[in-house]
């Protein structure tokens, strides 16, 4: 193994710090009692935490959790049919539809936004959780359809093959040898677009109604109205969050596994 | 009616011919290799018969019976795959009682039939390991088990020994072979290496752009190769361009230079191509003098490059308690009058 030399060390330190510095400050700014934002401090405070609870912050989170779910789920659901097209047959135009799946990614959410409000205002479907769980479903589908397609592509088709041959009717194949080994993959895309959905705020600020609104748009209004530290304990509590839920995922099962879609080895 | 009848068997792909033209006939408990180099069309065939890939044209009869309409799962056909292809998420005993599961064997049917299968492939201690934890060889063994638990009409192996290191490779062969005997299936194994083919099988049929060029039992093919192709790809020769100069019924006359040796085989056209195997060559009193211009010790054999009156032979002879013939020494070279033979291009 090499070692890296002083500069390059020094490159790494200054990078990771690059990275965190904004959230210390953030997780800093938290813990002070003031109602301003006052960083440095020499007083600490969990005042703005006490303050998350009862705030409509609550049900904006549990909005966010509850869309992600439902958006990565049917996002999922059309991955998977959509892959084994894909991955597995040849056919016209198989290339085009990939591109097309994989469009969401292209289109600024901003514009998709426009579109969609206009849109659902058109077929009714405004302050709709149903039309805000679709819309997402539009924005994550390329994450869940790239590893699921991943994790088909970098799969043997000897092993159906072999079970087909055994005596297994395709179907069988696909719930006993296919979807098994391709869990991961479905895991990975699962976790990767709800990330995505939950993350969503630039598209999410037109469609959402005061019924639906999101934990990630909530926080915007918030801030574009308040400026307190608030927003910084929120922040604070999501990154714990997701530290926690990062932890649990490496133990389980190993993120980096669970990140590059790859199957059952 | 043979068991498995292939006739005028075609795969394209687009406008290239994949597999152009197989016909085929093999008994009932044969052991037949399919041999040819990558891309000669020997795996496409083999998974046509497994059901896999549809034909583009050409019929597939087993046991009398056409299966052009009959899917993979119906066929009652068992593969053993290159790369074994196990169910990584099930064990070794899941692994072998899928096709007994997918055919409604009772439960303790199923153990029984799968603990006997697991002894005769001998790995009986290992049913509640899962197939990473095992080694190659013990993998493609029960990869085997695995084809063979179904008792099926047919066995096909594609290429089923060269993801094995070269020792294991040679012990597998062995004991497949033994295997196939005492279960007496009939057989079809792909392969490129000519020894495994030339080893294992009742007959080998040499495969080269999509058609079957020769078959036969194994010496028979070895010894008269008939093409040029077939001699090359079937051990080492010695090929010399030669006129012919006389012709009898299954014999020819060829000269090379001033040398004239008579070859059997029929000579298509005024020239020829001798076909003279090294190990086929001897060294004696009588023959064609030469002088050995190396001399390459390789443990059970000796190998000499011989300049001779009709150019450089290639001379394998036994190894007999380290007596050889130096680098620069004279001999003569010789053979038995079955030894030349007339190969086509």
């Amino acid at each position: 193994m090499t070692r890296n030399g002083p500069l390059a060390l020094a490159f790494h330190a200054v990078f990771i710090a690059f990275i965190l510095a904004p959230l210390i400050v953030v997780c800093l700014v938290a813990f002070t009692p003031e109602s301003y934002l006052s960083v440095p401090t020499t007083r600490w405070s969990l005042r703005w935490f006490e303050a998350i609870w009862g705030s409509d912050f609550i049900p904006a989170f549990w909005t966010s959790v509850m869309v992600a779910c439902l958006a990565a789920s049917i996002a999922l659901l059309i991955s998977v049919p959509a892959a084994m097209a894909t991955a597995r047959y040849q056919f016209p135009g198989r290339e085009a539809l990939v591109a097309y799946f994989l469009s969401p990614l292209m289109v600024p959410h901003v514009v998709l936004g426009v579109a969609l409000l206009r849109f659902m205002a058109e077929v009714g479907l405004t302050a709709n959780l149903f039309g805000l769980v679709m819309g997402h479903v539009i924005i994550v589908l390329p994450f869940a359809l790239r590893l699921v397609l991943a994790a088909l592509t970098g799969m043997s088709r000897h092993c159906e093959w072999a079970a087909w041959s055994l005596g297994a009717p395709l179907h069988v194949v696909f719930r006993r040898i296919t979807l098994p080994m391709i869990l991961p993959g479905l895991a990975g895309g699962w976790l990767l677009a709800f990330i995505q959905s939950f993350d969503e705020l630039t598209m999410t600020v037109f469609i959402a109604s005061p019924g639906t609104t999101t934990l990630p748009v909530r926080m915007f209004l918030y801030i574009t109205d308040n400026i307190d530290p608030m927003v910084a304990s929120v922040s604070t509590a999501l990154i714990v969050l997701a530290i926690v839920m990062m932890a649990v995922m490496e133990r389980v099962y190993g993120l980096e596994r669970l990140l590059s879609g790859k199957g059952a080895s | 009616m043979a068991f498995l009848e292939l006739t005028g068997l075609v795969k394209r792909y687009g406008t290239t011919a994949a597999v152009d033209g197989v016909d085929l006939a093999v008994e009932r408990g044969e052991f037949l290799s399919l041999l040819g180099p990558s891309g000669c069309g020997k795996s496409t065939t083999l998974m046509m018969i497994a059901g896999f890939v549809d034909p583009t044209a050409g019929r597939i009869a087993i046991g009398g019976r056409d299966v052009a309409n009959i899917r993979p799962n119906n066929r009652n056909i068992g593969v053993v795959f290159q790369s074994f292809a196990l169910f990584p998420h099930m064990t070794v005993a899941e692994n072998v009682g899928f096709g007994l599961e997918m055919r409604g064997v009772a439960a303790e049917e199923r153990a029984r039939r799968i603990a006997d299968t697991l002894a005769l492939v001998r790995l009986a201690d290992f049913a509640q390991r899962y197939p990473k934890q095992l080694s190659g060889g013990q993998q493609q063994r029960v990869a085997l088990a695995r084809a063979l638990v179904v008792q099926p009409d047919l066995l096909l192996l594609d290429e089923p020994m060269s993801s094995l290191d070269a020792k294991l490779r040679e012990e597998m062969r062995v004991e497949i072979r033994d295997i196939q005997r005492r279960v007496a299936i009939t057989t079809i194994l792909v392969t490129h290496d000519q020894s495994e083919a030339l080893l294992m099988a009742d007959r080998v049929a040499v495969m080269d752009r999509g058609r079957i060029v020769r078959i036969g039992r194994p010496y028979e093919v070895y010894e008269d190769p008939g093409s040029r192709f077939v001699c090359n790809f079937l051990g080492r020769t010695n090929l010399i361009p030669a006129a012919v100069i006389g012709r009898s019924p299954g014999r020819s006359r060829l000269r090379i230079g001033a040398v004239e040796i008579d070859a059997l085989g029929d000579a298509p056209s005024e020239r020829a191509t001798l076909s003279l195997r090294p190990e086929r060559l001897a060294f004696a009193e009588e023959g064609l003098p030469g002088k050995v211009e190396s001399c390459l010790f390789m443990g059970g054999q000796w190998l000499y490059r011989v300049g001779t009156a009709i150019g450089e032979l290639l001379v394998i002879r036994p190894n007999e308690g380290g007596k050889h013939v130096p680098e620069g020494g004279q001999v003569r070279v010789s053979w038995d009058a079955d030894a030349p033979r007339v190969v086509h291009e």
